[in-house]
């Protein structure tokens, strides 16, 4: 019984450490990372600009097999840092929460596919648009529906907290709707047939039944909308700073051609 | 003894062990319908092993059992009929605390012998009158003293109208003013002519019933014989210094 | 002796008891809180409360349902499991084992993962028939570890007792183990049930439109992370304190014939 009591003693006590030492790491982290914004004007280094990304969006951003998150947005990024002048780093985010670490103070900045609306814009700043996307209907191979009034009675899908789940979520006459996590879990839902189409970004909805899933889900329609749908960079309301960085980057590369390489090198139209 | 008489227990050369520990090293006995046999000993010396494997509580590890003219050990022998005419107590009495007293003694008849529950309440409460706690058919048995619960132990096992009544040390666990109340219940029972096997330390009641006691020690039958060779001239030293510790 | 001993097995056990009054206590004054608050926030604040429990309203239902469901079939589960934890009989004994040992060696949520979306390949079933299924089985496990104790705690002689005047060992354990079992076993299982009530929010990764889920779709489109999460966090605990009252209530109605 003694002896018991000792080694969790002893066990507690290595436990308290250890969270010490990695407490103080990240406190000394923290600490490191304001200083260097204080300092970003002054002529010692590159500002870093904290961008999260729900790195589960292929082709947009997603992580590749050395754990970096790495895709479209992510390359036109990292290119308009170094036309402007700042540093890019990247942080996985889940896309449920995104917007309330954001106005957390937990990142500098969301680059994820975001796109840019009244509602949104309430709330945070965004950038300059960085292309254009539209809302694909996404269905099984056999589906004859070409358009969301043919899925009636059946059981729909999007991304929680997307404008591909806005499009969806005051139509009547689904047997459900369904919102997922990850829009990757939407396509494997789709897949296995428990629902019977997907509501997802141009970009993905194309990179999904392309490549993943070519033999079993296809694009059905795009859905057609009388306004012109852009994604960009959104940082907390106010962050002029971050803004304008992004916004130099962003015009410069677009001049120069570079954003039409990345645009090539990520097969997109 | 009564070599006319229907054996009825058949017990022979019977061994058992718990471990290392030889319980029961080829023991034999038998009992005759309506003997009284009272089994004594020191702690340890296999008496209650040899009373429980009689209903198979114990199996042995070897020789055999005859109950009734049935092999308790063959396979063919439905163990749970045979049981119904052996009637247990225990020293710690046992009795199922959430039911009645009532319902203590009607669970098997209703059970297992199919009584509508009018007949077996009728047979449980005079069963209860006769152990003289009638009043407290309808408690349950948390609410009854020791001596009390085993009166009604004694009364559930008599329900199953049993051919023999085996009882294990029934008055071991029971503060020494209730022990009568328990020991006066069983000599009405004997007296009745119940074949009975009793497991005991109380020396009068041996004295005062018993057709035979038998005394073991260290698993084996060391001696047995009418009480009164017992109590005023045993043979084996063993049962002597026994004797002198415990009377 | 031992009926003493046995009796103080179920007195000592953690739920609340008629007789303890610090936790009634404790109980009233968060059941009466915690519909107060809902209570002032819908009159205070109409405008995101009210729209906000309308729109939660069918996840609660569903979070209803799976905690129901799955207690009704996690208690079946667990009654297998655990007649066959305390089984004679060698191969059930095995299959209980093992069940119990791999089950409780997974995260919940990588068996629901697992059950919806890795099985859901082979046989495509129901997100909702997928958690229920999900927590039935994890649960259903823990259960049957309760079961095995409350089995094991009745004292042996009850069994030589019963099987003594002649019942089958199936009789003993319905007539006479299980119904005293129920008594050491209901505080644990009420626990469990308390548990994996609050572990229906996990089934919201399964895109099953729970009560958590319901509250995420709501914030992630209004951004009211603050008012959506506090009624959210207030509805789950007026079900717990509703639910464990009914534990509590039915461990008093089972205890009758101890002596108090």
């Amino acid at each position: 019984m003694k002896r018991l009591f000792k080694s969790l003693l002893i066990a507690a006590a290595c436990s308290v450490l250890a969270l010490g030492v990695v407490g103080c790491g990240k406190k000394e982290e923290k600490k490191a990372e304001p200083a260097a914004n204080a300092t970003a004007a002054a002529p010692a280094g590159p500002k870093t600009i904290i961008f999260a990304a729900d790195a589960a969006y292929p082709p947009m951003q997603y992580m590749n097999e050395q754990k970096e998150i790495v895709g479209f947005e992510v390359d036109v990024i990292k290119a308009a840092a170094e036309k402007a002048g700042f540093k890019a780093e990247f942080k996985n985010v889940a896309w449920d929460g995104i917007f309330a670490g954001l106005a957390a103070g937990k990142y500098d900045a969301i680059s994820s596919s975001v796109s840019i609306t009244d509602e949104r814009k309430a709330t945070m700043d965004f950038s300059d648009p960085i292309m254009a996307i539209e809302q694909m209907l996404v269905v099984g191979k056999n589906e004859k529906a070409t358009d969301l009034a043919g899925l009636k009675g059946k059981t729909i899908g999007a991304q929680i907290g997307t404008t591909s789940y806005l499009v969806i979520k005051d139509v009547k006459g689904f047997k459900a709707i369904k919102t997922y996590d990850e829009v990757g879990l939407a396509m494997e839902d789709l897949v296995k047939g428990s629902i019977q189409a997907v509501v997802a970004d141009s970009p993905v909805a194309v990179d999904y039944t392309t490549k993943k899933h070519a033999d079993k889900i296809k694009i059905a329609a795009t859905l057609k909308s009388d306004k012109v749908e852009n994604i960009g960079i959104a940082a907390k309301k106010g962050n002029k700073e971050v803004i304008d960085l992004v916004n130099k980057g962003l015009a410069a590369i677009k001049a120069d051609g570079t954003f039409d390489k990345i645009k090539e090198k990520h097969q997109m139209k | 003894m009564c070599a006319a008489s229907q054996t009825i227990v058949d017990i022979r050369h019977v061994n058992k062990s718990f471990g290392a520990l030889k319980a029961l090293n080829n023991v034999s006995l038998s009992m005759s319908l309506g003997e009284k046999v009272v089994i004594i000993g020191p702690s340890g010396s296999g008496k209650s092993t040899l009373l429980r494997s009689i209903n198979k509580l114990e199996t042995v590890d070897s020789g055999k059992i005859i109950v009734d003219g049935q092999d308790i050990n063959d396979p063919k022998t439905d163990i749970n009929k045979l049981r119904m005419e052996l009637g247990m107590v225990f020293q710690n009495f046992n009795l199922f605390p959430h039911k009645t007293v009532l319902e203590n003694l009607t669970l098997a008849p209703i059970k297992l012998k199919g009584l509508s529950k009018a007949e077996a309440d009728a047979v449980a409460l005079k069963l209860l009158d006769k152990v003289g706690i009638k009043d407290k058919a309808h408690v349950y048995p948390s609410r009854l003293s020791g001596g009390q619960q085993q009166r009604v132990a004694i009364a559930r096992a008599l329900a199953m109208s049993p051919k023999i009544m085996l009882f294990d040390e029934p008055t071991s666990a029971l503060d020494p003013e209730m022990i009568g109340e328990v020991l006066d219940v069983m000599v009405t029972l004997a007296k009745e002519g119940m074949t009975m096997a009793v497991v005991t330390h109380e020396m009068g009641f041996a004295r005062e019933v018993a057709d035979r006691v038998v005394f073991m020690d260290h698993g084996t039958i060391i001696e047995e014989g009418t009480p009164e060779h017992f109590f005023t001239s045993p043979e084996h030293d063993r049962t002597k210094l026994f004797l002198s510790q415990i009377l | 002796m031992t009926e003493t001993a046995k009796i103080d097995v179920g007195e000592g056990a953690a739920i609340p008891s008629k007789n303890d009054w610090g936790l009634f206590n404790a109980w009233v004054i968060s059941i009466v809180g915690a519909v107060a608050a809902i209570i002032y926030l819908l009159v205070a604040q109409p405008d995101p409360y009210q729209r906000l429990l309308v729109y939660l309203s069918d996840g609660i239902v569903i979070t209803f349902q799976v905690t129901v469901t799955s207690i009704c079939c996690a208690c079946v589960i667990g009654l297998i499991t655990g007649l066959g934890r305390v089984s004679k009989n060698k191969a059930i004994n095995l299959v209980a084992s093992t069940y119990v040992e791999i089950i409780r060696g997974i995260p919940l949520l990588v068996q629901l993962f697992y059950i919806y979306y890795a099985l859901g390949r082979f046989l495509n079933v129901h997100d909702l028939t997928a958690a229920i299924i999900a927590m039935s089985v994890c649960y259903g496990a823990y259960m049957g570890e309760v079961f095995r104790a409350g089995i094991t705690a009745i004292d042996k002689g009850q069994t030589e007792a019963a099987r003594s005047l002649g019942f089958n060992g199936k009789q003993t354990m319905f007539l006479v183990v299980l119904p005293q079992a129920w008594r050491t076993i209901l505080p644990p299982v009420g626990n469990e049930f308390i548990a994996l009530l609050k572990d229906t929010s996990l089934v919201s990764i399964l895109a099953v439109s729970d009560l958590l889920r319901r509250g995420r779709e709501f914030s992630s489109e209004t951004f009211l992370y603050f008012e959506t999460y506090t009624l959210v966090a207030l509805v789950y605990l007026v079900i717990t304190l509703i639910l464990s009252k009914g534990v509590s209530i039915m461990e008093a109605r089972l205890s009758h014939y101890v002596r108090r």
